[in-house]
C-alpha cells in the first residue's frame, strides 16, 4: 500500500512538474496561430532558434556533468 | 486482490490517460498555428525547428522530471540516454536547414526501444507529441 502512494505521488509529481510547461508551449503555438499577433522577420526567427538551442543544450549539459556515467 | 504491479501498473495508466489529455491541446494548437507569410523558407525552417526543439525539451524535462521522482520512475541510465538523444536532436535541429526530421525520427525508435516497459510508458504520450510536430515539420 505504501509503494501504491509513493508511485502515485511520483507520477503526479513528474505531472505538476511538466504541465506548466505544456501549458506554456500550447500559448506559443496558440500565439503563432493568432492573426493579430506580430509577425516576425527572419532575422528573429533565426535568433529565436539560436537562443532556444544554447539553452536547450546548456541544460542537457548541466544534467549530463550532473550525472556522470559510472565507471 | 490486486498485485502490487497492478496497482503500479495503474497509477502508470492513470498517468497515462492524464498525459494524452494534457497533450492533446498542443496537438490541436498545431493544426492552428502556421508560421508567419512574410517569411522565406529559411524563415519557415526555422519556425519549425523552434517549435520542435521546444516539444523536446518537454521530452526531456518529463524524463528528468522522472529520474529525480521518489521512487525514481526512469533510471538513471535511462535518463542519461534521453537526455545524450536529446542534445544530439536540437543540435541537429539547430544546425541543418533540412532533413534533420528524419535523423531525429530514427534516432527516437532507437532511445524509445532500449527503454523499460514501465519507463516506455512514462514517455510514450511525449514521443508521440514529438512525432506528431516532426512529421509536420516534414
Amino acid at each position: 500500500m505504501a509503494g501504491d502512494t509513493a508511485n502515485v505521488a511520483a507520477i503526479a509529481g513528474v505531472a505538476v512538474r511538466i504541465v506548466p510547461e505544456i501549458v506554456a508551449l500550447v500559448r506559443s503555438f496558440h500565439t503563432a496561430a493568432n492573426p493579430n499577433a506580430p509577425t516576425p522577420t527572419d532575422a528573429e526567427v533565426l535568433e529565436g532558434l539560436r537562443q532556444a538551442v544554447s539553452s536547450s543544450i546548456a541544460k542537457d549539459d548541466a544534467w549530463l556533468a550532473a550525472h556522470p556515467e559510472p565507471k | 486482490m490486486l498485485t502490487l504491479h497492478h496497482r503500479r501498473s495503474l497509477a502508470i495508466s492513470a498517468y497515462l490517460i492524464a498525459a494524452v489529455m494534457t497533450l492533446a491541446a498542443p496537438l490541436v494548437a498545431v493544426s492552428c498555428a502556421h508560421p508567419s507569410p512574410n517569411l522565406s523558407p529559411v524563415g519557415v525552417r526555422a519556425f519549425y525547428a523552434t517549435r520542435a526543439v521546444n516539444v523536446l525539451d518537454v521530452v526531456r524535462d518529463t524524463a528528468i522530471a522522472a529520474e529525480a521522482a521518489t521512487p525514481k520512475l526512469l533510471s538513471t541510465s535511462s535518463t542519461r540516454a534521453v537526455v545524450e538523444w536529446h542534445r544530439a536532436a536540437v543540435a541537429a535541429a539547430g544546425a541543418t536547414p533540412s532533413g534533420w526530421e528524419a535523423t531525429v525520427l530514427a534516432s527516437l525508435d532507437g532511445v524509445e526501444r532500449n527503454l523499460e516497459p514501465p519507463e516506455r510508458a512514462v514517455l510514450a504520450p511525449y514521443f508521440a507529441l514529438v512525432r506528431a510536430i516532426l512529421q509536420e515539420a516534414r
